[in-house]
């Protein structure tokens, strides 16, 4: 294979996820056997006699050495199997694919916010430099990146729930319309099965989880987006294009808005790991019953178990995201494989 | 106009249209929405342990006997009469009701008495309450309609533990059993292919739609045997924080909360034009425990300090702005005249200093959050207590819910020599209160060992009747007894609350001593 080829590119970069896949289990691993005590004992340890608890704690072979713990952990997850939780009477395997798809939807609807805010006011206030727009545009970039996801969702909770009742203050949808189960996504769900309250209901418990969730990251895009657009706009091929008697308008966007884009994709990708961390808080604020919420309730219940499957899988998704974050840079710009 | 005009009015009609479509009020309904801030892990009864999940189970199924609303006393549920039990306590006798049927079609008979019994105590799941029948020892089935039990030991609570939601009858058609007890040692895999996801049974709903986390539909089923419920739906929304439920009730999203708002939350409750406030009986109690193989807590007369030195209005008042009651016996008081209240009589008007004169330094451990948002400020106020004594100095450490369970209990093995505990019964009957703390092998405890307290345990239990004058007897006396040798100290029960907007009724019904919340008792007026 040539060296600088896409191909090349992709095996080395599949080639060094393998360590960084391993790095990480084992961090999981480590850091969640460090913490003092075991989850036999959390879950159960008020309700049963100590010689059940033992004869529990052995059955789930907690009394094994530590590295032989280790060595089931790693091949168990590499087989797919984030394993049983204590308190749950499904597998890790069954609670990611009952939640993944209510956090997927929360964490693509802030996407599309953050992008339509971010791009746009980003784009707008490079082309207005050093007018109000721009300073409004670049003091909100800052302010909404700032402000903790908690306080503005609360804030958002309070006003437009609690005092103007404009909309539902948390929950997934209203349960009297929950689709007929097709791909989880309530939204898709529900226009597949034609269900419009169900439809309505879901965009209307979406709108502020999304919006809190999406500004954030989209005071990100404003200012990076600005950033580029002004550099772009500055390269001389813009001048070039100037110089042929283009029009502004098409100079900054179709010429210069496309190439500052790309830092955008990189930034974009990075953005989701982001966005899935922080769906942790934004899905406890609005009772979101997500992959992150889950996690929270099983951390709350002790179940270490299902903590350790959870964050394995969402540690194997966040270095499959970059490792496809690479390649699409790859493919985009082919500077990046040499 | 111009292009940004008209694209600033397009946006606002939007903005308008959906503001009006998406009103919570536009998807409101008849029927009933009750908040809770517990969650539901399961619903097959011999997994079934947490409140809440028991609360689901008692709507949509039967147990042989239960507790109608608002009483305290046990009553046939599927059952005619009450059973027959014989001399010697160790036979009881039931006789069904004809024409029960379950909601899959199937009819009710004493095969499926003995089929969920039997498989709820030998699934033997460890998260599950299977341990309550373990006296049993044998079922008869001689037709159709009688179910004989034949217990173990004799055992006078054994009918109040009947009525608990892990002796919920199924049907035997649907459901699966192993045919004998799994072991303890027995891998998760081997009793969890048994249960089951979604339930069958005979109660007054079915479950329609069950999203863990998110919420829970049920719909009233046309073939059940009582009364017909007051509504025709009922909808269980799961919050993540209690401040969102509050919003949700608030903001009429709901129509009755129930389980739990913090203290604060509820004094904002407390003179709304909107919502009325319902109090129940407590039934979770808190306490304090100490290790007597640890110093300072070896010494008979530093636990006698302490538990003089507690003032327990004081905590109820300036930790739980009054959600609560002093407690002053492991029992409640929601259990009358089994209730004792010793540790008043033992210490009420004494001091600290009555029992010691120097100063013992003492560590107090407390898991913060395991036990809600005011545990810190109780175990701050515990401090403050002992200190004003001016014989203690007290250091208070907290640990995460897992390795505080790993080093405070069992007494052998525990390293923290006082420590803040709570509980909530498995069964209404004042025994569920008092062996799980002074038996001296069947604890999980095991910081008190008086042979005396294990006869005492043992005659309560072989009482010829619940509430006989030789069972409330034994019961003053084994409270007079833990109140001298104080392996516990109880401070105080937490009263439960129910919150419902002003055009909900049936809530005071429900809200009675035996803590099971009826939904078919709620109505919405104009609904």
């Amino acid at each position: 294979m040539k060296k600088g080829s896409f191909g090349h590119y992709l095996l080395m970069r599949v080639l060094l996820s393998i360590p960084m896949l391993l790095i990480l289990l084992t961090l999981v691993f480590v850091l969640l056997h460090a913490a003092p005590g075991d989850p036999v004992t959390a879950t159960l340890g008020s309700r049963l006699p100590p010689d059940q608890i033992a004869a529990r704690k052995e059955a789930l072979g907690l009394n094994d050495p530590i590295y032989i713990q280790y060595f089931r952990y790693i091949g168990h997850a590499l087989e797919g199997d984030f394993g049983h939780p204590i308190t749950d009477s499904r597998s890790v395997g069954q609670i990611i694919e009952d939640t993944a798809p209510a956090t997927l939807e929360l964490v693509i609807a802030a996407m599309i916010v953050a992008v339509l805010v971010g791009i746009s006011v980003g784009a707008l206030a490079a082309r207005l430099r050093d007018t109000a727009f721009d300073l409004g545009g670049r003091f909100f970039g800052i302010l909404i990146y700032a402000t903790p996801l908690f306080w503005s969702a609360l804030l958002a909770q309070l006003y437009l729930s609690a005092d103007l009742h404009w909309l539902p203050s948390s929950g997934r949808i209203g349960g009297f319309y929950v689709p007929e189960h097709i791909t989880g996504f309530y939204t898709i769900d529900s226009i597949l099965t034609g269900n419009w309250p169900a439809l309505w209901s879901t965009l209307s418990h979406l709108a502020l989880p999304a919006i809190t969730l999406g500004l954030l990251v989209g005071g990100v895009f404003v200012r990076l987006v600005r950033v580029n657009m002004l550099q772009t706009l500055r390269s001389d091929y813009i001048d070039a294009a100037r110089a042929r008697g283009i029009s502004e308008r098409s100079v900054v966007y179709r010429h210069a808005f496309k190439n500052a884009l790309i830092p955008v994709i990189t930034i974009m990708g990075l953005q989701f790991a982001l966005l899935i961390g922080n769906a942790t808080l934004s899905e406890t604020v609005f009772s979101w019953p997500g992959m992150a919420r889950a996690l929270v309730l099983f951390i709350g219940a002790r179940d270490y178990a299902a903590v350790q499957g959870i964050v394995t899988f969402i540690a194997l998704a966040i270095v499959v995201l970059s490792l496809l974050i690479d390649v699409i840079n790859a493919l985009i710009d082919p500077r990046v494989r040499y | 106009m111009s292009k940004a005009t008209r694209f600033a009015r397009l946006m606002a009609a939007v903005a308008g249209l959906g503001a009006a479509v998406l009103t919570p009020a536009a998807f409101a309904g008849g029927n009933i929405i009750i908040g809770t801030t517990d969650t539901v892990h399961t619903v097959d009864p011999a997994r079934c342990y947490d409140f809440y999940c028991a609360n689901i189970l008692h709507n949509v199924g039967q147990t042989l006997v239960s507790y109608p609303p608002g009483s305290s006393k046990i009553a046939p549920e599927l059952v005619k009469s009450m059973p027959g039990i014989s001399k010697d306590g160790l036979t009881y006798t039931f006789k069904l009701r004809q024409g029960i049927k379950f909601q899959n079609g199937s009819k009710l008979t004493s095969k499926d008495v003995k089929f969920s019994l039997d498989r709820a105590l030998w699934i033997n799941d460890p998260e599950g309450a299977g341990f309550l029948l373990a006296d049993m020892k044998q079922i008869d089935t001689p037709d159709p309609t009688t179910v004989v039990i034949h217990l173990k030991t004799p055992d006078v609570s054994f009918v109040s533990k009947l009525a608990y939601t892990v002796a919920t009858i199924l049907p035997s058609d649907v459901y699966t059993s192993p045919n004998k007890p799994i072991p303890n040692d027995a891998k998760p895999g081997t009793y969890r292919k048994f249960e089951r996801e979604t339930f069958v049974g005979s109660g007054p709903y079915k479950i329609a739609n069950f999203t863990k986390d998110q919420s829970m539909l049920l719909t009233t089923w046309k073939g059940y045997s009582g009364n017909k419920p007051s509504n025709d739906k009922v909808l269980v929304r799961f919050y993540a924080k209690s401040s969102q439920m509050l919003v949700a009730l608030k903001s009429g999203e709901i129509d009755v909360a129930f389980r739990s708002f913090t203290p604060a939350q509820t004094k904002s409750l407390e003179n709304s034009s909107e919502i009325n406030e319902f109090k129940g009986k407590g039934a979770s109690i808190r306490y304090l425990v100490f290790n007597p193989n640890l110093e300072p807590s070896k010494s008979l007369k530093v636990r006698r300090a302490v538990a003089a030195a507690m003032d327990r209005d004081r905590i109820v008042k300036n930790v739980l702005d009054g959600a609560a009651e002093p407690l002053y016996s492991m029992v409640p008081p929601a259990f009358g005249k089994a209730s004792v209240p010793a540790f008043n009589t033992r210490y009420g008007g004494k001091k600290a200093s009555d029992y010691i004169d120097h100063k013992v330094k003492l560590t107090l451990w407390y898991s913060r959050g395991h036990y809600g948002d005011t545990e810190t400020a109780f175990a701050q106020t515990v401090k403050r207590e002992l200190e004003e004594t001016n014989l203690f100095n007290v250091t208070l450490k907290s640990a995460e819910w897992a390795q505080f369970t790993a080093s405070a209990y069992p007494a052998s093995t525990g390293q923290y020599a006082a420590f803040l505990m709570g509980w909530y019964p498995d069964y209404l009957d004042p025994d569920d209160y008092l062996a799980p703390f002074y038996a001296s092998k069947d604890s999980f405890l095991r910081v008190y060992n008086n042979k005396h307290m294990d006869q005492l345990l043992g005659d309560e239990r072989t009482a010829s009747g619940p509430s006989t004058d030789s069972r409330l007897k034994t019961f003053a006396e084994i409270q007079q007894l833990a109140a001298r040798d104080v392996p516990i100290v109880p401070l105080y029960v937490v009263t439960p609350f129910a919150y419902a907007r002003k055009d909900i009724s049936g809530v005071a019904k429900t809200m009675g001593p035996a803590q099971i919340f009826r939904y078919w008792v709620l109505s919405k007026n104009g609904g």
